[in-house]
């Protein structure tokens, strides 16, 4: 998936914020390093942001720090990036195109058809993870259900380290695995991995939908 | 580990130690730590090497130090040779002598005298550089950048060595920007003063633009107002 990226100058431009800005939230970790995507262009280097991120996320800071310092704020938005304190209506999520109609059916909290529940990002989290594998037709529905219950009891152990989420199947067995990364996983043979999904990037994802 | 239970630390003559966490560190003569060190307050006569990360409240440094881990502190202040190895983050940097990094430089405000060599990116909220010797960065960016060669480049410039006193970047960004003895490939910024001696490739500013005459910049554009 290619994500739509917006030059430093064009960010500038948009948000009419100042360099002085971007490099002090940079420095006090309120834009993570990874948005910082350098590329050579035809007058040179040139630095490039993930659009609906970096958007999102300065609309973020320039609204709440009037409210908090930047070093609470800081705090906030990285303290728990694998646990953003977000909320979001079925009906949201659906018309988000966050979670498609038939996992929410499935193995959403209230019964179908409710478009009025409230999910809590925890909640909502593992629904788009396997609403993802899903649609990229790597796992079956009941497949999806051991992530579900995978996410949901190991997700509050995971500290908000980075971590990665994989999927692999042995001989039509299927199971699943979080690890923190960096780390090399070997397996022998017979084992397939299906999928290895950064649950930061997704988390990021899915910040960036709802925000 | 509670406040209390953390200890000083104090090396005097010639030695090595472990790292840890420690309330002050104070370092007198030669001395080589192994490991992360974690404290409120290090400061250095002489000659140290840490490696591992540093973590502290404040840095004060006279002679030489390596660091090989990444450093994080409110403040340094300090005269000598300093060379850190992976990247440094500060609120307040004031440093004489050289500075080497070898990642990232970030600081709320930075003031150097003397020469600064960074191999990522550098950024400081001010930045006031006072060039002695050979200054680089791979990129420049932040709020208010004043670049000047120090006072003392003049007894060099009598001995014919003051071609050496530059600063060398690819790209400098920032609000208020104003540069002496700068070859830069891009600059860009609100309002840019491009004083003597500069070299750039092109200047691209919103506000506005002053050049030297001694100074040669290949292409100037003025972007559209700003929203």
């Amino acid at each position: 998936m290619e994500r739509e990226l917006i030059s430093k100058k064009e960010l500038l431009e948009i948000t009419g914020i100042s360099y002085g800005q971007l490099y002090r939230w940079k420095r006090k970790r309120l834009i993570p390093e990874e948005w910082f995507i350098r590329k050579s262009t035809f007058t040179g280097q040139e630095t490039f942001f993930p659009k609906e991120l970096i958007l999102g996320r300065i609309d973020q800071i320039v609204n709440k720090k009037d409210d908090l310092s930047l070093d609470e704020l800081a705090e906030k938005l990285s303290q728990s990036p694998l646990l953003p304190d977000m909320h979001a209506t079925a009906g949201e999520l659906l018309d988000r195109n966050i979670v498609s109609k038939v996992v929410l059916d499935r193995y959403g909290i209230t019964p179908a058809g409710e478009r009025g529940a409230v999910y809590s990002f925890p909640e909502l989290f593992p629904l788009y993870v396997i609403d993802q594998l899903l649609a990229a037709g790597e796992i079956s529905l009941e497949e999806g259900g051991l992530l579900v219950e995978t996410l949901n009891e190991q997700w509050p152990k995971l500290e908000c380290k980075p971590c990665d989420l994989l999927f692999f199947r042995k001989m039509g067995l299927s199971s699943c695995v979080i690890v923190s990364v960096p780390a090399e996983l070997h397996f022998d043979k017979g084992v397939k991995v299906v999928a290895r999904l950064s649950l930061l990037d997704l988390t990021e994802q899915v910040k960036g939908k709802l925000i | 580990m509670t406040e209390e239970s953390k200890q000083d630390l104090k090396v005097v003559g010639n030695s090595s130690c472990a790292g840890g966490q420690y309330r002050r560190v104070k370092i007198t003569g030669e001395c080589a730590i192994a490991g992360d060190v974690e404290c409120e307050k290090l400061s250095c006569t002489g000659d140290a090497a840490i490696h591992g990360n540093l973590l502290t409240g404040e840095l004060s440094m006279t002679g030489d130090m390596q660091i090989t881990g990444d450093v994080n502190t409110k403040k340094i202040r300090g005269k000598g040779d300093l060379v850190i190895d992976s990247r440094i983050c500060g609120e307040e940097i004031r440093f004489t002598g050289n500075l080497e990094v070898q990642g990232d430089c970030e600081s709320g405000l930075l003031e150097v005298n003397g020469g600064i060599q960074v191999q990522g990116l550098l950024s400081a909220e001010r930045l006031q550089l006072r060039m002695l010797g050979p200054c680089q960065a791979r990129e420049i960016g932040g709020g208010n950048l004043d670049v000047k060669r120090s006072i003392g480049t003049i007894w060099k410039q009598w001995f014919g060595q003051d071609s050496q006193v530059v600063l060398l970047a690819e790209v400098i960004e920032g609000d208020v920007l104003n540069l002496d003895y700068t070859k830069a490939g891009i600059v860009r910024g609100k309002d840019v003063v491009i004083g003597q001696g500069c070299e750039i490739g092109r200047v691209e500013y919103w506000g506005s633009l002053e050049v030297h005459p001694e100074a040669s910049v290949k292409e100037q554009i003025c972007l559209s107002e700003r929203a």
